[in-house]
C-alpha cells in the first residue's frame, strides 16, 4: 500500500477523492499517522506525501512530515554557491535526484498549488526577464492591483555593484519604482529596464498616474 | 505568495545542474549527477530525474508569476535532453524477456505474482520486441511504454502552463540515431497516447 502514496500524488489534481483515500490507505501502511519511525529511509514517498499534506492543509501529518524529514534527510546548504540540497545520508557524490526532486516540491507547495498547476496555464502577466541568475534572484515577484511586487534575493549581496533585469510587457507610459533609492527605471515601449544594487531589497514597480 | 530560500537555493542547484552540458546521445552518457539509481526496477532511469524535477518548476512558478523565465529555461534543458537516446535506453537495449528474470533480488518478489517467480519479467523490462508486438523503437509511437510517454507529457505539460508561447508545438526530433529519428509535437504526443487508450480501455502496456 505504500507505492499509493505515490500514485495519489498523480491523482490529486485529477481524481482528488480517489487519490485522498489511497492517500490515507497509504499513510497507514508506512505508519504516518502513528509515530514515524525515524531516521526516515530514502524515499521520494515522504516527499511526495508532504506536498500532499500541505496541499490538502492537513497540518499535523504535515508537522510529523517536516520534522521527520528534517531530522533525516541532511538538509544541506552550500553557501558559496547559494545552492540548497538533501544529501539523505547517502553519502554519495551527487545529491540524489529523484529524491531531491520531490523534496523541493515538498519546499515549494501550498494549499491548492499542485492541483492548480493541472487545472489552467498561469495567467498572463508582464515578465521580469534578463535576470543575471544566479547572481541575482527574486522571492517574490507578482502582480497585485496593476503594482509590481518584488523581493530580490542576490547570492552574494554586493552594495556597490550594479544589476539590471528587464520588465516586458507594460502598459506604455511612465513608470516608477519604489523601495530603494538607487533603483532605477527606464522605460521604452512597454519594456522597463530596471538598475539596482546587487541587494536584498523589497520594491514596487508602479505605473506614474 | 513567495519562494522560500530554500527553494531558492534548490532552484540555483537545479540550474547548475540543468545547464552542466553532457550527451546524452547514443554514443554520449549522461552526467553522473542525472539520477539512474533510485527505485529499481521502475524508477531507475535518467528520465525521471529529468520528469521528477519538473514538479518543483511548476510549484515554485506559481510562487513567483511575474518571473518564469528561470524555471522555464530548466524545463527547456530537462525536455531537450528527454529527447535524445539515453532518455529511453531502456526501451532500446531491453528486447525480449530478461535473460535474468531467473535471478531477481527477494525485493521483486514485492511485484511479481508467486506462482510466476522465475518466469516473469520484473516491471520495468520494457521487453521490446515481444510478440506480438514486435520490436517498435519508437517509444512514443510504441504499443507499450506507457511510462516513457505519460511521463513526458507530464514534462510538456508543466512547461506548457507556465510558459504560454507554445514552443514544443512546433515538430521537435527524437531519439535522434541516425535512422531512428521520430518527429513528434506535444499535443501529437497527447493525441496518440489518447488513441491509444481509446482503442484499449485496459491501457498500453
Amino acid at each position: 500500500m505504500a507505492a499509493a502514496l505515490t500514485t495519489a500524488y498523480y491523482a490529486a489534481p485529477q481524481m482528488p477523492i480517489d487519490a485522498k483515500r489511497l492517500f490515507q490507505a497509504g499513510c497507514d501502511s508506512l505508519g504516518l499517522n502513528s509515530n514515524i519511525r525515524l531516521p526516515l529511509k530514502p524515499s521520494r514517498a515522504y516527499g511526495s506525501s508532504l506536498v500532499l499534506a500541505r496541499e490538502w492543509e492537513m497540518k499535523d501529518l504535515e508537522k510529523k512530515l517536516a520534522e521527520a524529514i528534517e531530522y533525516s534527510y541532511e538538509p544541506t546548504w552550500d553557501t558559496g554557491l547559494g545552492e540548497f540540497t538533501w544529501g539523505l545520508g547517502l553519502n554519495e557524490d551527487y545529491p540524489r535526484g529523484q529524491f531531491n526532486a520531490f523534496l523541493a516540491a515538498a519546499e515549494a507547495s501550498g494549499p491548492g498549488l499542485w492541483t492548480a498547476l493541472s487545472e489552467k496555464p498561469l495567467e498572463v502577466c508582464p515578465q521580469i526577464t534578463e535576470v543575471d541568475f544566479p547572481t541575482m534572484a527574486f522571492t517574490r515577484a507578482e502582480w497585485v492591483d496593476g503594482e509590481l511586487h518584488l523581493r530580490t534575493s542576490p547570492n552574494q549581496p554586493d552594495p556597490r555593484a550594479v544589476t539590471r533585469f528587464k520588465v516586458s510587457g507594460l502598459m506604455p507610459g511612465r513608470w516608477q519604482i519604489a523601495g530603494n533609492e538607487s533603483a532605477s527605471v527606464e522605460v521604452i515601449g512597454d519594456e522597463a529596464t530596471v538598475a539596482m544594487p546587487l541587494i536584498h531589497a523589497d520594491l514596487i514597480l508602479s505605473p506614474l498616474r | 505568495m513567495e519562494l522560500s530560500d530554500r527553494s531558492l537555493g534548490w532552484l540555483r542547484y537545479l540550474n547548475r545542474k540543468a545547464h552542466t552540458k553532457d550527451d546524452w546521445s547514443r554514443s554520449g552518457k549522461p552526467h553522473p549527477h542525472w539520477d539512474d539509481r533510485s527505485d529499481p526496477p521502475m524508477a531507475s532511469w535518467h528520465r525521471f530525474d529529468l520528469v521528477d524535477s519538473s514538479y518543483a518548476m511548476g510549484l515554485m512558478a506559481q510562487r513567483t508569476p511575474a518571473w518564469t523565465e528561470q524555471y522555464v529555461k530548466i524545463l527547456d534543458q530537462l525536455i531537450e535532453r528527454h529527447l535524445c537516446w539515453w532518455s529511453a535506453s531502456d526501451w532500446l537495449t531491453q528486447f525480449g524477456h530478461d535473460p535474468d528474470r531467473g535471478d531477481y533480488p527477494d525485493i521483486y518478489k514485492l511485484f511479481i505474482p508467486p506462482e510466476l517467480w522465475g518466469n516473469y519479467d520484473a516491471p520495468g523490462w520494457t521487453a521490446n520486441g515481444t510478440a506480438p508486438w514486435g520490436v517498435q523503437i519508437d517509444p512514443v509511437a510504441a504499443d507499450g511504454m506507457l511510462f516513457y510517454k505519460g511521463f513526458f507529457l507530464v514534462l510538456l505539460g508543466i512547461r506548457s502552463m507556465i510558459d504560454p508561447d507554445d514552443r514544443w508545438n512546433q515538430p521537435f526530433q527524437m531519439i535522434r540515431d541516425s535512422d531512428n529519428s521520430f518527429t513528434w509535437t506535444h499535443s501529437e504526443i497527447a493525441e496518440h497516447l489518447c488513441q491509444q487508450w481509446l482503442a484499449a480501455p485496459i491501457g498500453c502496456h
